[in-house]
Order: structure tokens, then C-alpha cells, then sequence
């Protein structure tokens, strides 16, 4: 199918308050649909759609390797499980949840992602050292940023 | 409970009338001395504004009615989870937190106080929270979705407020998104909400409710946006204990049907509430600002913003009227 076709597709969908569209033309089809807006009826649905939580294809020499571009260091990357403004404490005049070089244990709040008036504390799930904070105080953040580093 | 005496004073003094501090003492069973210290101390912690009069006595600027535990029991004998009441605390939902990482709360656990030292608003912005004027409350509820699809609860929550209000009578109540309750442009009451858990759920909400009431004389010197209370609505004859136990009901109420069916179950009454809807405004997210036409919200709560005829879905930001300059914005 012509990618401006779907391209149309998706920007008709974006339009409406339409949550998934299915064209069938002969052999193909496409689905398009917006995970973000659709109540899933199975929780597994959602699971998919959320980030993997996975260690990003590690490169073979980790740290000190400041490649400008697309810097991916070795770790395991904790990212954005939503869009929103990214905070490091849980108040201006609070100290940071988590400082670079700070261990934290799985479970302990990280950052808070604030949307929509709801702040969304954000807990490691890995124990470990933080090794990188990637995401300035007060920046908005996209769906599957990567937020911060545990080693 | 360590608040008894003070508890006792204050019914004492809640009429609003002289009382002597003889009186006062031989209620309370403390002498004149602890009666004085426990004044100052009202006056020093609370802001409480309490007269002294030489021959007269004691006596409250105004009259107030405390909120009483034992009212909002039995105002709910079908909830198993009896209201919190307490004098004062740094902030409702900052206790509510606490208590939910100490070892779990029940679902509709909730939290009042008559005054907050530390009244939470977005990004630490303060919530003020004069002694027994308004209504501070936080509720707290479990979900067993992940955060994606609890990302439109604090507008339900408005929407489940707007109702309330809007059955007492209050003209012209309205949302400004993506939860500010406004009338006339004023802000009545805030909600901010907390959650707590992994990605795929389940997630503990903490909901926290800054409702104006009777806000005290001297509340344009604290309060940086304009604002409103019920009484200044016409509405000064509902009692506190009556608006708590309400709320409480709203909530428990409205919260399952949330965790059942989602924003759906809601969209229409926010819908039916947007004040903003058709008008000029701009989305502040961070350096950014951006300019355009609410054209309402989307089934899963973001805000449409309509700029050359292209309309896009915003999920942060700050939305002021353009050409009055004010993102006010705080909360419970």
C-alpha cells in the first residue's frame, strides 16, 4: 500500500475521536490504531505497548565512549512511560530523588512525570547505581525516552 | 488521639461568641495558663484569628464548624473506611502517601484537614490552607491498570466534582483543562493526583481536593490567581461536614466506574463542563509556547488545539486565556 495513503491514514485518524482504523485492498491490509487512547480491554495489550524495560543493545565498550551522535551507553535504560514534563524532585525546593553515582534499589521513586495535572512517580526496576540522568529538570519528555542509566 | 483538648477548645470557641477563660479552662480541664498557651499557639501554627478581650474573654473572628470523624462515619455506613480527620497536617496527600508506604491503605481510605502547613500545588506551588475555611481532602484508590490508561483520572476526577457542585446549585461551574474548577473564570477548587506503581499496574492513586469554602478576609494577600468560594457563590449555608461527606460519596462512586469503564465513562460530563472550548489560548509546556483555538479534548483527555485549521493532541502544558496573561494553576 502507498506509504502516503497510510500516511493520510493516520493523519485522519489523529483528526477523530475514531480509536482504530482497518482498510482491506485486495491482498493487503493495514491497521492503524492509537495505543495511547485505547482503553484495552486485556491488560496484556497495554504490556505490549509499554517500553520492554530492556538494556539497550549494549555496545561492546561501555562508558567513556562519547560518540556525539546517538550515544547509547551500556546499562539498563529506564524510559518514559508516558509524555509529560520531567521532574527530578517532588518539589522545586526538595533535593533530587536520585543523584548520578546514587545506588538505588528496585522500587525506589526515581523522577516524577508530570501530564494532565497527574504526577506519575517512576520507580527503578532494577537495583543498582544510576549512572546517567539523561533528561534536564523541567523538560518535557516523549512516550519511551530513555529518562536515566542503571548499571 | 493527641488533639483532644484542642479539639475541645476549639468546639468551645466555634460559635464565634466571647467565652471567658475561666469557662474555657473548666471545659477543657486544663488551667487558664494552657488555655492562653494553646490559643497563641493556634493563632501562631493555624492562623487562627482569635480576639481577647479583658472581662470578656476569648472569641473566634468568625464562626466555623469543624469537620467531626464521627459525622462522616455515619454518613457512610456502606464504606468500610471511615474518614481521617485531623486538625492539621502538612498536606492530606502527602499523609495519605505515607501511610501507603508503611503498608497499604484500603481503597477509599481518605484524609481531611482543617488546615494544611504544607498544601501541595503543582511543582510546589503552595495550596493555601486557612484553618476550618475550606475543604482539604485526599482520597486514595487502587488500580489494577498500568499508568497508560490512568492517564486521563484527574480530569474524571473534575468531571465528578463539577457534578457535585453543579447539584448543590452553583451557577456556572466549570473545567479549564485539564482539571482547574472555575466559575467566572475564578478558581473554586483544585485536584492533583499522585500515582504510585510499575508501568503494567497495579497502581495506588492518591487524589488530593483543594475545595474553597469560606476563604478568610485577608485570602488576596496569600492567593496569587483570582479565586472563589462557595460562600461567595451564594452558598455559604451548605455545612463543611455535609460537602466532606459528599465528596467522599462522589469519589467512591466515581472512582469504580473509572477503573471499569475508563474516561468514557466521563468525557461527556467534562465535555458538558469545558468553559475554555472555542476560545484563543496558549499551551505553555516548559520554553515552548504554543497558540490556538481550543477545540476541546479527546477521548483519552488531551487537549485539541485547531492552529490553521491543523489540529493536534496535547498531553502537558499549561493553558491561559490569551490576552489575560494568567496560567494560574495550584492545587490541593
Amino acid at each position: 500500500m502507498d506509504i502516503r495513503k497510510v500516511k493520510k491514514l493516520i493523519e485522519l485518524l489523529e483528526e477523530s475521536d475514531v480509536a482504530e482504523i482497518e482498510i482491506h485492498e485486495g491482498e493487503e491490509s493495514v491497521r492503524i490504531s492509537r495505543s495511547s487512547s485505547i482503553p484495552a480491554p486485556m491488560p496484556q495489550q497495554v504490556m505490549a505497548a509499554m517500553p520492554q524495560a530492556m538494556p539497550a543493545a549494549a555496545p561492546a565498550a561501555p562508558a567513556e565512549a562519547p560518540a556525539a551522535a546517538a550515544e547509547e551507553p551500556a546499562g539498563h535504560i529506564i524510559k518514559s512511560p508516558m509524555v509529560g514534563t520531567f521532574y527530578r524532585s517532588s518539589s522545586p525546593t526538595a533535593a533530587a530523588f536520585v543523584e548520578e553515582g546514587q545506588s538505588v534499589s528496585a522500587g525506589d521513586t526515581l523522577c516524577i512525570i508530570e501530564a494532565m495535572k497527574i504526577l506519575n512517580q517512576i520507580e527503578s526496576d532494577k537495583t543498582g547505581v544510576v549512572k546517567k540522568v539523561l533528561v534536564d529538570n523541567g523538560q518535557p519528555v516523549e512516550y519511551n525516552e530513555p529518562l536515566f542509566i542503571i548499571e | 488521639m493527641t488533639d483532644t483538648t484542642d479539639r475541645a477548645l476549639l468546639h468551645a470557641l466555634s460559635g464565634g461568641h466571647f467565652i471567658s477563660g475561666e469557662q474555657l479552662a473548666h471545659q477543657c480541664g486544663i488551667s487558664r495558663t494552657a488555655v492562653w498557651k494553646r490559643l497563641q499557639n493556634f493563632n501562631q501554627r493555624w492562623g487562627l484569628d482569635i480576639h481577647s478581650v479583658r472581662g470578656k474573654g476569648y472569641r473566634l473572628s468568625r464562626a466555623i464548624e469543624l469537620l467531626e470523624e464521627e459525622i462522616l462515619a455515619t454518613e457512610h455506613p456502606d464504606t468500610n473506611v471511615a474518614p481521617q480527620v485531623h486538625l492539621s497536617l502538612p498536606s492530606t496527600s502527602a499523609s495519605l502517601l505515607e501511610q501507603l508506604q508503611q503498608g497499604g491503605l484500603e481503597n477509599g481510605a481518605s484524609v481531611f484537614a482543617e488546615h494544611q502547613s504544607a498544601g501541595r500545588g503543582r511543582r510546589g506551588r503552595e495550596w493555601i490552607s486557612p484553618f476550618a475555611s475550606n475543604i482539604y481532602c485526599s482520597i486514595h484508590w487502587r488500580f489494577d491498570c498500568g499508568f497508560a490508561e490512568l492517564g486521563a483520572l484527574s480530569l474524571a476526577v473534575g468531571a465528578i466534582l463539577c457534578r457535585l457542585l453543579d447539584e448543590y446549585g452553583v451557577a456556572d461551574v466549570g473545567l479549564k483543562w485539564p482539571n482547574d474548577i472555575l466559575v467566572e473564570r475564578r478558581k473554586l477548587a483544585g485536584i492533583l493526583v499522585d500515582l504510585l506503581g510499575s508501568s503494567e499496574g497495579p497502581v495506588d492513586a492518591v487524589i488530593g481536593i483543594g475545595l474553597n469554602f469560606s476563604m478568610p478576609g485577608n485570602a488576596d494577600e496569600l492567593i496569587d490567581q483570582p479565586w472563589t468560594d462557595l460562600e461567595s457563590l451564594g452558598m455559604g449555608e451548605l455545612s463543611r461536614n455535609r460537602i466532606a461527606s459528599d465528596l467522599v460519596h462522589a469519589l467512591t462512586s466515581g472512582l469504580p466506574e473509572y477503573a471499569h469503564s475508563g474516561f468514557h465513562a466521563f468525557v461527556d460530563d467534562w465535555r458538558r463542563f469545558d468553559t475554555l472550548l472555542g476560545s484563543p489560548v496558549t499551551v505553555v509546556m516548559g520554553d515552548n509556547r504554543i497558540q490556538g483555538i481550543h477545540a476541546g479534548i479527546s477521548t483519552d483527555g488531551a487537549l485539541v488545539l485547531e492552529n490553521n485549521g491543523e489540529k493536534r493532541r496535547y498531553y502537558s502544558g499549561e493553558v491561559s486565556l490569551r490576552g489575560t496573561g494568567s496560567a494560574g494553576d495550584g492545587n490541593a
